[in-house]
C-alpha cells in the first residue's frame, strides 16, 4: 500500500509538472530532420524519406493555446515542404510551395511557427511534389486545454492512440503517376481487375463489357493504384494493449485518432469487438453515432471510440483499401486475436453494369432522379458481396424511395444491419451558424476523364484558370456536383467548412469531403483568413493533374515568404502542364514497330515508327501533334509531318482506295488530321497530305481478350492493315504476334515504358 | 527387430517433414495446437496455411497439433496461423471470426476454447448470414411483407396493384397455422386475423384507391396490434398523417423512416410524421 501510495504521488506531481509547464511554456519546438532513406516492406529495398528516421514522420502533439515551432532541416537533395493539413494558421504558414512560400531548398532550414487556435485530430504532409507518397505523412495532435467547456467525459479522458493510415508501393510515385496518364492497365492486372472479354464471357456478362466500350469506357475499378502494402503507422500490424502502463482489460474502451494519410487510397474500417463509435471528424466533435463500418477518404481524420468487449480476447481493428485488394490489422487489448471477415472481392461486372446504366453516351453522369448526396447512398453497393442477400430480396436501399431503379438497374439490396456512416448522421456539439456575412455561392463540377488520367473542376484544371477572389468577411457557399466516374475527397486549406446536412445549426464541420460521382454537397464557409488557400482534390495523383482552384482573399496581402509571386505561380501551374513519356518498340522477327508519345493535360506529340530489316519491308515514320479538345478528348486535331523510305521495285505505283496514287519510295509529308474516339474506343483518323493525298484510319489497341492478352487492329484508305496480339509478361514486357500488311508476319518482343 | 521398425517408422515419419523444410530457403518449423475435428478440417486448415515457397502446414486431427515451416525470411509463424483461423480454426494467436465458425461444416465445429459472452455475441451477430435470419425471422414476417407491399401500392396510388397486393394479403392471413406460432403472437393474431382477413378482401373487391385507402386505416390498426409481438430483425415505424380522414388522422407501418404517405400518395407524398418505432 505504502509502495501504491508513493507511486500515485509521483503521478500528481508529474501531471502538475507538466500541466504547469505547458501552462507557463506556450512555444512548443519540434526539430525534423528530413532525410533519404530506404525501407524494405515487401522483400526489396526502395527509396523512401523519413523523418527523424522513422515512417511516418513523429506524432506532433500540442495544447490549444500553445504556439507551434517547427524546425524543418531538409537534408535531402531535392526541395521539400510541409503542409499542416485541418490547421488555421497564416497564410505564409500552410506549407504549399509556390503558393504560401518558396520550397524548402536541399540543405536549408525553414521555421514554421503558429499559434494554435483549435483541437483535434489533424495530420501533416510534404506538399512537394509526390514525397507525400513515400513516407512524409504524420498525425498532428492538439489537444484540448485542461478545463476546457468541450471536454467530454468518457470520450476525452479514453486511453486515445494516434493512427496514421498509408500505402506503399515498390514503384517510384513518379512512375506510378506516368503510368496513370497513359491508360496502362498494369495496376488492374495485378488486381486481378482487368474485366477483360474472357472474364465478362465466363460471369455472363459480354453484353455489360460490350456496353461498357460502347460507352467509351475502359474497365472500371473503385480505386486507380495498385499497392502492394498497407500500413498504420508505418507497420502492417498493431497492438494497442496498454495505455499508461496498464493493460487494457475487458469493458475498457479506447480512442484512436484516425487519419488517413494514404496518396489515393480510401479505407474500410471494421472492429471485430462490435461497433465503433465516431465521436469525431477533421479534428470537429460530433455527437457520438455507432456504426458498424465507416469509410475513411484520402486525408480525412475520424476520432472513433471502441470498446473491449471480453477478458481474454484482443480485438481486430481491420483497415481495408476500398478495392479491397489490401489490409492492415490493429489488435485492441490483451489476448488471443479475434479477427473479423475479412471484405470479399468486389464483384466489378455489376460496377461495370451500374456504370453503363449511369453514364450517358456523351460521358456525362446522369443520377436518375436520385438527387445523391452526402454518401448516403453508395452506388458501389451493387459490387459487395457481403451487402446481397442470398435471394435478392430484403431491405431496399436507404433512399430507394426516389425512384430511380427502374433504368435496367438491379434492385440494390443491402443486408440488414450493416450501418455504414454517412456525412447526413454526423451533428455538431455545438452550433456551427456562420457569422453574419454577404453570402455568395459558387458552383463546381468535378470532372474528368480516365483514359486521359485528366481531373479537372469545371473542365479546367488550375493552370488553366485564374485564382477565385473572395473578401475577407464574405460567406461562401460552395455547391459541387461531382460528374465524373469516380470520387473525390476535396479539401479547403486554412478553414472548416460546414457540410449542409439536415442537422440545421448542428451542420457538421469538416475541411475534407468526400463526394461520390452524381452526388451534389453544398458546404459553407465564413472567409475569415488573408492570402492564398489551396482547394483540391486530396488524391495526390488527381491533384497533380491540376484538380483543384486557389481561393485568393482581395486586397492581396504581400506574402514575405514569396518574393516574387508571379514567377512563383508559374512554378505551380508546372505540377499539371508537366507532359508524360511513354514508349514502347516491338523487335520482332519482321521490323521493329514503336512510338513515342508525349502527352499533358490538352497537348500530344507522339512519333509511330515502323522500321523494316530491309529497304524493301521500308522505313516509316509519322509524327503528330495534336490538342485534345472537349471534356471527355474524344477530339483531337493535329499536324502531322511523315517520312518514309522504301524500294518499291519497277516503278510500282500504290494506289489509294480514292485511286489517289503515290509513287514516291523516298516521301516527305506534311499534314492536318483529325482524330476521334469512336463507341467500343476505336481510334479513327482522317489525314490529308500536302499532296493532296486523303488517309482515314480505324485503329485500335489494346482490346482486352484476356486477363493479360491484348489484341490490336489497324486498316486504312491505303489498303494498310495490321492485326495483332500481345501477352502481358511484365509491366515493361509483352509477347507480341502481329501481321502487316506491308512487312508480313511478325513475332517478337515488346518492351514499353 | 522392434526398434528397427521403430527407426524406420521415425525415419519415414520424419522423411516428409525434412523433405518441407528444405522448400524454403531460411527453414523454420513451430509446432502450435490449432482446433479443429475431423479429416475435412485437416484439409481446409492444411490448404489455408500452404502458400508456395512460403510456407507448409501439417495438421494432426489426433493430436490437433500443426506443424508449421515457414521461411523465416519471408512470413511468420504467425502470419500463417492468421490464414488458418481465416478459415475457420482457433489457435493460440488468433481466433477465427464468428461468421467464419458458423459457416463451417457441421462436423468441423468443434469446441472453442474461447466462448463469446452473450453480450459480445450481440455485436458479432451483427454480421451473420442472412440465412439464420430468416430462421430467426417471425412466421408472420410474411403477413408484414404482403401488408407492406398494399402500403407502396397506396404510395403510388395505383390501385390495380393494391388489389392484386392485398389479395396475396389475404391469401398469406389465410395460410398462417395458429398453432405453430409463438405465445405473445398466438395472442394477438386471436383477436385481429378475421378483421385482417375480411379488410384484406374488402381491399382486393376493387381498383378503387379511395376506398382501398379508408379500409386501410383499420387494416393498419390490427396490423399494429399484431407486428408489437413479433420478433423483427429490423426495426418498423409507425408512421401517422394529421390530415387524412377529415382531420382525424391515420397511421400506417413503414420500413422506411421517411415519409411516403399512403393515404395521399404523390400528392403529399411527404406529408406525416413518426409516431413510434416499432423494435
Amino acid at each position: 500500500m505504502q509502495k501504491r501510495h508513493f507511486w500515485s504521488g509521483c503521478l500528481f506531481v508529474i501531471i502538475l509538472w507538466s500541466a504547469c509547464s505547458t501552462w507557463a511554456q506556450k512555444v512548443v519546438r519540434y526539430d525534423l530532420y528530413i532525410q533519404d532513406t530506404t525501407v524494405n516492406f515487401t522483400g526489396k529495398t526502395k527509396r523512401a524519406i523519413a523523418v527523424n528516421g522513422q515512417i511516418p514522420m513523429p506524432d506532433l502533439h500540442f495544447t490549444e493555446g500553445d504556439t507551434a515551432e517547427i524546425w524543418v532541416h531538409n537534408q535531402l537533395e531535392e526541395s521539400t515542404s510541409l503542409h499542416w493539413h485541418g490547421l488555421f494558421l497564416p497564410n505564409k504558414e500552410d506549407g504549399v510551395p509556390y503558393l504560401t512560400q518558396m520550397p524548402i531548398a536541399p540543405g536549408a532550414t525553414h521555421v514554421y511557427r503558429f499559434p494554435l487556435i483549435q483541437n483535434g485530430t489533424h495530420w501533416y504532409h510534404s506538399h512537394s511534389g509526390l514525397q507525400e507518397q513515400i513516407g512524409m505523412y504524420g498525425s498532428f495532435i492538439i489537444h484540448k486545454r485542461e478545463g476546457d467547456k468541450t471536454v467530454r467525459k468518457g470520450i476525452d479522458d479514453l486511453p486515445v492512440m494516434p493512427v496514421i493510415l498509408s500505402e506503399w508501393t515498390d514503384m517510384k510515385p513518379e512512375n506510378v503517376h506516368r503510368m496513370l496518364h497513359n491508360a496502362n492497365d498494369w495496376f488492374a492486372l495485378r488486381k486481378n481487375a482487368v474485366q477483360s472479354y474472357t472474364e465478362a464471357a465466363q460471369a455472363g456478362k459480354l453484353g455489360v463489357k460490350f456496353s461498357n466500350e460502347w460507352k467509351r469506357m475502359l474497365a472500371m475499378d473503385v480505386s486507380d493504384v495498385y499497392y502492394d502494402k498497407v500500413l498504420l503507422n508505418g507497420q502492417t500490424e498493431l497492438q494497442f494493449d496498454q495505455y499508461n502502463q496498464q493493460p487494457l482489460k475487458a469493458g475498457d474502451k479506447v480512442r484512436l485518432r484516425i487519419s488517413n494519410g494514404g496518396a489515393s487510397s480510401y479505407f474500410w474500417l471494421r472492429y471485430a469487438g462490435g461497433k465503433i463509435t465516431v465521436v469525431a471528424t477533421d479534428g470537429n466533435d460530433v455527437e457520438p453515432v455507432d456504426v458498424d463500418r465507416l469509410i475513411i477518404a484520402v486525408s480525412e481524420t475520424y476520432d472513433i471510440v471502441l470498446t473491449i468487449p471480453q477478458e481474454g480476447l484482443s480485438y481486430e481493428l481491420l483497415a481495408t483499401t476500398e478495392d479491397r485488394t489490401q489490409s492492415a490489422s490493429m489488435y485492441i487489448g490483451n489476448g488471443i486475436r479475434q479477427l473479423i471477415s475479412p471484405l470479399p472481392r468486389l464483384r466489378y461486372f455489376e460496377g461495370m453494369k451500374m456504370m453503363n446504366d449511369m453514364m450517358k453516351m456523351n460521358g456525362d453522369m446522369k443520377d436518375m432522379g436520385m438527387n445523391m448526396s452526402l454518401n448516403q447512398m453508395d452506388m458501389n453497393m451493387v459490387m459487395y458481396p457481403e451487402a446481397m442477400n442470398a435471394g435478392g430480396k430484403g431491405q431496399q436501399m436507404d433512399h430507394s424511395a426516389h425512384d430511380g431503379h427502374s433504368n435496367g438497374m438491379q434492385p440494390m439490396v443491402k443486408k440488414p444491419g450493416i450501418v455504414t456512416l454517412n456525412y447526413a448522421m454526423m451533428k455538431a456539439t455545438a452550433p456551427t451558424t456562420l457569422p453574419d456575412g454577404p453570402v455568395r455561392t459558387l458552383t463546381f463540377e468535378l470532372t474528368g476523364n480516365m483514359n486521359r488520367y485528366v481531373w479537372s473542376l469545371d473542365n479546367k484544371v488550375v493552370s488553366e484558370t485564374d485564382k477565385i477572389l473572395i473578401r475577407k468577411g464574405e460567406n461562401l457557399r460552395l455547391v459541387i456536383y461531382n460528374n465524373s466516374m469516380m470520387r473525390h475527397p476535396m479539401h479547403l486549406h486554412g478553414h472548416d467548412f460546414r457540410v449542409l446536412n439536415g442537422q440545421g445549426a448542428y451542420a457538421p464541420l469538416k475541411n475534407v469531403i468526400d463526394i461520390m460521382p452524381m452526388e451534389t454537397d453544398t458546404l459553407e464557409f465564413h472567409a475569415n483568413a488573408e492570402g492564398d488557400w489551396f482547394f483540391h482534390c486530396h488524391i495526390l495523383y488527381h491533384m497533380m493533374s491540376g484538380m483543384g482552384r486557389i481561393f485568393s482573399y482581395t486586397p492581396a496581402t504581400p506574402n514575405p515568404l514569396l518574393p516574387e509571386p508571379k514567377k512563383a505561380l508559374r512554378m505551380l501551374y508546372m505540377d499539371d502542364r508537366m507532359p508524360h513519356f511513354m514508349a514502347e518498340n516491338d523487335f520482332a522477327s519482321n521490323g521493329n514497330d514503336g512510338m513515342f508519345m508525349l502527352q499533358n493535360t490538352r497537348w500530344s506529340l507522339g512519333t509511330e515508327w515502323r522500321l523494316g530489316y530491309n529497304s524493301m519491308h521500308g522505313f516509316e515514320t509519322e509524327t503528330h501533334l495534336g490538342r485534345y479538345i472537349g471534356r471527355m478528348q474524344w477530339l483531337m486535331p493535329f499536324v502531322g509531318f511523315d517520312w518514309r523510305y522504301r524500294k518499291m521495285g519497277h516503278h510500282e505505283v500504290e494506289r489509294n482506295l480514292f485511286g489517289q496514287t503515290n509513287t514516291k519510295d523516298n516521301r516527305a509529308m506534311l499534314s492536318l488530321g483529325v482524330q476521334y474516339t469512336l463507341p467500343m474506343l476505336v481510334q479513327f483518323q482522317a489525314e490529308v497530305y500536302q499532296d493532296g493525298n486523303l488517309r482515314l484510319q480505324l485503329m485500335r489497341e489494346d482490346i482486352p481478350l484476356a486477363k493479360r492478352l491484348r489484341m490490336s487492329f489497324m486498316v486504312n484508305t491505303d489498303k494498310e492493315y495490321m492485326a495483332g496480339l500481345r501477352y502481358i509478361i511484365h509491366r515493361n514486357f509483352a509477347l507480341s504476334a502481329h501481321y502487316d500488311s506491308d512487312m508480313g508476319f511478325g513475332a517478337g518482343l515488346t518492351v514499353s515504358y | 527387430m522392434k526398434s528397427i521398425i521403430k527407426i524406420a517408422a521415425l525415419i519415414l515419419f520424419l522423411l516428409p517433414v525434412s523433405a518441407s523444410a528444405q522448400q524454403f530457403k531460411h527453414s523454420k518449423q513451430v509446432t502450435v495446437p490449432v482446433s479443429g475435428n475431423c479429416d475435412m478440417c485437416a484439409a481446409t486448415i492444411q490448404k489455408a496455411g500452404n502458400a508456395k515457397q512460403l510456407s507448409s502446414v501439417s495438421w494432426n486431427k489426433d493430436t490437433k497439433i500443426a506443424t508449421i515451416t515457414f521461411d523465416s525470411s519471408r512470413t511468420s509463424a504467425d502470419a500463417v496461423l492468421k490464414k488458418i483461423a481465416l478459415a475457420g480454426y482457433d489457435n493460440p494467436s488468433f481466433r477465427a471470426p464468428e461468421d467464419v465458425y458458423a459457416a463451417l461444416p457441421g462436423c468441423c465445429k468443434y469446441e472453442r476454447a474461447v466462448a463469446v459472452q452473450p453480450a459480445a455475441q450481440h455485436h458479432q451477430m451483427q454480421d451473420h448470414k442472412p440465412h439464420e435470419q430468416i430462421q430467426n425471422q417471425s412466421l408472420l414476417q410474411p403477413v408484414l411483407n404482403n401488408y407492406l407491399a398494399v402500403k407502396d401500392a397506396l404510395v403510388q396510388s395505383d390501385g390495380a396493384a393494391v388489389q392484386q397486393q392485398a389479395t396475396a394479403l389475404q391469401k398469406t392471413l389465410e395460410g398462417i397455422s395458429m398453432s405453430s406460432l409463438g405465445e405473445k403472437e398466438h395472442m394477438a393474431w386471436m383477436k385481429v386475423y378475421e378483421q385482417l382477413i375480411a379488410e384484406s378482401k374488402v381491399m382486393a373487391a376493387g381498383k378503387d384507391v379511395a376506398k382501398q385507402r379508408r379500409v386501410f386505416i383499420e387494416l393498419s390498426q390490427h396490423m399494429y396490434t399484431l407486428v408489437q409481438t413479433m420478433e423483427l430483425t429490423e426495426p418498423l415505424y409507425w408512421q401517422f398523417c394529421p390530415m387524412y380522414n377529415n382531420g382525424k388522422g391515420a397511421n400506417w407501418i413503414s420500413k422506411e423512416k421517411e415519409i411516403q404517405n399512403p393515404y395521399y400518395g404523390s400528392q403529399m407524398l411527404t406529408c406525416g410524421r413518426v409516431a413510434a418505432t416499432i423494435e
